[in-house]
């Protein structure tokens, strides 16, 4: 049978080098020599899947271990799937060849819901049974991870077990364990019962039973062995400096998205914006030492041969010693001609200073995300920055020559009123004022490009019992900020709602999400993250037919008691935390960031060294 | 198990420094799967293999400094070679043999450095590029039908083609472009081996001719099975440049 690499087949379609392995620094081993084989699947294409330095990382832990094979999966481009598909060759792993089925695990990192047509289409395309409780024990074990999987249960049904949480040292300790329970001769099941028993962080869905309410609502989680835990608590790696860290990674031939070495800075963020996710999942706060990331910048320059090395954070002004580590990486990197970037700059900490120091000259533009258009709003979400800071971090940015800058907020926020959007053009335009006030501002005109997302209530969120917008409400307001924008100097663009309502359903949704995930598979969706392929109608009539009222997940404000389905997870932050700074919001009070004072979230009992938490009596 | 390849060291400061910048040329092998990475792709990669392998490379000055590379001529998709010619320049005096061995081991799969040296010609010299291209024709033909008609349509003149431009397609006529076509049989396959004109604004790849070949015949179809590698490169007199 023709294989995914076959040159006739690769001439046929578009950049081939995406399916051409042979990158340095890929990992290959003898199938012969090892116990247990991974599949590692990024369900996106492969300039996106090589960006992620997750897949890095966790590619790095498992093939360290001598005796686990670990290789890349990706989604094919359409026009590879469509040959595939007509010719009936099967989905193969990166570096073998394999057969993506043939292996004992295949993993899924789960960056963004709009990627689930991709998980089960890589299924399919691997000949692999969609549900878990159609695969037995000849079939690979799927694993998931990553952001998602702190809401599994809309693709619960399609997993056999996810890991919540930081991956580094639980994905070895599951396949360990899978070894020694193959050799002693256990079934699936007795493997899953054991894994969701003894590894902290490990969710086996098929272990829980879900019970519904008449409203619809889920009613409770009742756990089927009596020895597992009755909600899973997520796993974090406490030592951000003795923690595996990949000394080379592959090193892709094609351009990716993230084409340079990612250093991570640290993990979790101190602020807690209160729509923000990421600023909740990932406490506590833990940071890596300079003298750790100076290592390894170094090491991962002379193995990659990179010249370009980004600082990757959520919030990485905030970064304790942040200025020990750019003094000592500049030197560096200015004798070795590597440029050095940092994304998302937080405007309080903005400064002239850290600006002529790191960003990158090369680029005439800037990047700011105020979020939202009135102090007022502002301090509902907890976005704790300033009208004055923004003018000040604009005026430096100016008056080093850039003319170009890019505000970033969101529309459909609770509580927003007309005001609020009001306040967006409003800033927009002060922004531009400041361009000529500013002393040595650039020749050209300025360039303001407002950037307005629509709000998608997540889960551990202080938003999480929020109702989204209607699509109608939001695309009204997206025309009435559309109109408000009169300014030449200002451009506007805003998101997609569409996109946004489907993943609202998609990030609250609960277990009977699947049925309706399986019927978009079966009507051939596919690459819903990417704008050409998304359909607002055809997600509609899919919802429709699989019975699924969207606006029960998206719409409906969730009342405070209620059983929400992702509780079965225990992210470390308290419902009591949630629910206090949700009330904090509505009575427009702000909280400190964690470095001012804690707040008492829960996450401290996740431990870890170095946190800002105080420490426990 | 380690990765492919080991942990490269830093060379740094063992090489003392060039009071001009010194031009080395490098020969290699782009074969297997590397065929389809591209000319562009190789480019953006070039610097971080020799960054890899510990070359001391000269940096142009100015604003947005890079280091100087060329190529002797674009390989196109699909295509392998195993004379592939680059020129770098260096600013430490770094002997060729250590070059060579720091490009082993910053190099992987499909791609081999085999030669260091210290170029004497310029790449405008070339003029001829020779190719061995097979061709299996399956069921649509046997390899000595396929043999037969292909040398008729080679031997067309004119032999027109249409070449995609950065302006435009393009009709040319490409019988002036070839020579040396030597055309036979082995099992299954069909072997084309000819020279290619690779004159600056004159440049013929296997595609144009493989492309002529499908329109007139058929093959190679969709789903034919071929293989096309660059052997050498010679100068107008035919001598093999290097
Ligand atoms: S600063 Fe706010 S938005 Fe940014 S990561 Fe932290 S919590 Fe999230
Ligand atoms: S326990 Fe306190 S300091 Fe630690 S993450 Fe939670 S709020 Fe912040």
């Amino acid at each position: 049978m023709m294989k995914m690499t076959d040159p006739a087949l690769l001439r046929s379609v578009s950049k081939p080098g995406r399916y051409a392995g042979g990158e340095f620094g890929q990992t290959v081993k003898d199938p012969a020599s090892v116990d247990a084989s991974f599949a590692f699947c990024f369900p996106d294409s492969y300039e996106i899947g090589m960006s992620n330095l997750g897949v890095r990382i966790l590619y790095g832990v498992l093939n360290r271990e001598e005796n686990i094979r670990c290789e890349r999966v990706f989604a094919p481009w359409t026009d590879m799937e469509d040959r595939m598909r007509e010719k009936g060759i099967l989905l193969c792993a990166h570096e073998s060849g394999e057969p993506v089925k043939d292996f004992d695990f295949l993993g899924f990192t789960l960056q963004y819901e709009m990627c689930y047509t991709n998980v089960l289409n890589v299924l399919e395309l691997s000949g692999i049974p969609l549900r878990a409780s159609e695969r037995d024990d000849s079939w690979p074990i799927v694993i998931g991870g990553g952001p998602c999987s702190y809401n599994p249960e809309p693709v619960a049904d399609f997993f056999d077990l996810f890991n919540i949480g930081e991956g580094e040292e639980m994905l070895p300790e599951i396949v360990r364990l899978y070894i020694r329970m193959k050799k002693e001769g256990a079934t699936k099941a007795e493997f899953l019962h054991e894994a969701a028993k003894t590894i902290e962080g490990v969710y086996v869905p098929s272990l829980y039973d879900v019970s519904y309410n008449p409203d619809g609502t889920v009613a409770a989680y009742e756990p089927v062995f009596d020895d597992i835990p009755r909600r899973v608590r997520k796993r974090i790696v406490a030592d951000l400096d003795t923690m595996y860290f990949p000394e080379s990674v592959v090193v892709p031939y094609i351009e990716c998205v993230q084409d340079r070495i990612m250093l991570e800075v640290f993990r979790g963020c101190i602020r807690g914006c209160r729509f923000c996710q990421a600023g909740m999942i990932y406490r506590p706060v833990r940071e890596k030492s300079p003298e750790t990331l100076m290592k390894q910048a170094k090491t991962l320059y002379q193995n990659t041969g990179y010249e370009e090395i980004s600082l990757s954070s959520l919030s990485i002004s905030d970064y304790t010693r942040l200025r020990e580590l750019t003094d000592g990486l500049i030197g560096w990197t200015e004798d070795k001609r590597v440029s050095l970037s940092l994304p998302s700059l937080r405007i309080d900490s903005f400064s002239k200073e850290l600006m002529d120091r790191v960003a990158s000259v090369r680029s005439s533009s800037i990047t700011f995300a105020p979020e939202a258009g009135t102090q007022r709003l502002r301090d509902v979400i907890n976005k704790n920055v300033t009208e004055e800071d923004l003018m000040r971090s604009a005026g430096i940015a100016f008056g080093s020559g850039k003319e170009q800058i890019k505000l970033y907020f969101m529309n459909g926020l609770p509580t927003e009123t007309e005001a609020d959007l009001d306040g967006i053009a409003d800033l927009a335009n002060r922004v531009v004022d400041e361009f000529y006030r500013t002393p040595g501002h650039g020749k050209r005109a300025p360039l303001v490009t407002v950037s307005v997302s629509c709000f998608v209530p997540k889960p551990f969120t202080p938003f999480q019992w929020e109702a989204q917008d209607t699509v109608g409400r939001l695309i009204e307001k997206n025309r009435y900020l559309a109109g408000k924008i009169t300014n030449r100097k200002v451009r506007y663009t805003h998101h997609d709602a569409c996109v946004s309502h489907v993943e609202a359903v998609l990030a609250l949704g609960d277990r009977r999400l699947s049925r309706a995930l399986e019927l978009a598979r079966r009507r051939g969706f596919r690459f819903d993250a990417w704008d050409e392929f998304f359909s607002y109608d055809r997600w509609m009539e899919v919802f429709a037919d699989s019975g699924i009222d969207t606006a029960f997940y998206a719409n409906r404000a969730r009342g405070e008691d209620e059983v929400l389905p992702w509780e079965i997870i225990d992210c470390g932050v308290t419902r009591e935390f949630l629910l206090r700074e949700k009330h904090r919001a509505y009575s427009g009070k702000t909280t400190p960031s964690c470095r001012e004072q804690c707040s008492g979230c829960g996450a401290v009992c996740l431990g870890g060294k170095d946190i800002c938490c105080p420490k426990m009596k | 198990m380690l990765p492919e390849n080991e942990m490269i060291n830093e060379h740094d400061g063992e090489y003392p420094s060039l009071p001009e910048p010194r031009t080395v040329r490098l020969r290699f092998e782009k074969t297997g799967s590397l065929q389809f990475i591209s000319h562009l792709d190789l480019q953006r990669s070039a610097a971080r293999i020799l960054t890899r392998a510990g070359i001391p490379l000269w940096y142009t000055k100015g604003f947005n400094p890079h280091p100087k590379l060329v190529f002797a001529m674009p390989l196109p998709i699909g295509c392998e070679s195993v004379c592939e010619l680059a020129d770098v320049r260096i600013d430490r005096d770094m002997d060729c043999g250590r070059i060579l061995d720091g490009l082993h081991r910053g190099s992987s799969g499909g791609l081999r450095f085999t030669e260091c040296y210290i170029p004497e010609r310029p790449f405008r010299d070339i003029a001829w590029a020779r190719y061995g291209i097979r061709i299996a024709p399956g069921e649509l033909m046997s390899p000595a039908g396929f043999a037969e008609k292909a040398a008729a349509v080679m031997s067309e003149k004119p032999l027109t083609v249409i070449k995609h431009g950065k302006s435009g397609d393009r009709l040319t006529d490409i019988s002036g472009m070839m020579k040396d076509i030597k055309i036979s049989c082995e099992g299954e396959e069909t072997l084309i081996d000819l020279f290619m004109s690779a004159t600056e604004g004159s440049t013929l790849s296997p595609a144009h001719l493989l492309g002529a070949l499908t329109s007139r015949l058929g093959v190679p179809g969709p789903d034919t099975g071929y293989s096309a590698m660059r052997v050498c490169m010679t100068d107008a007199e035919g001598i093999i440049f290097r």
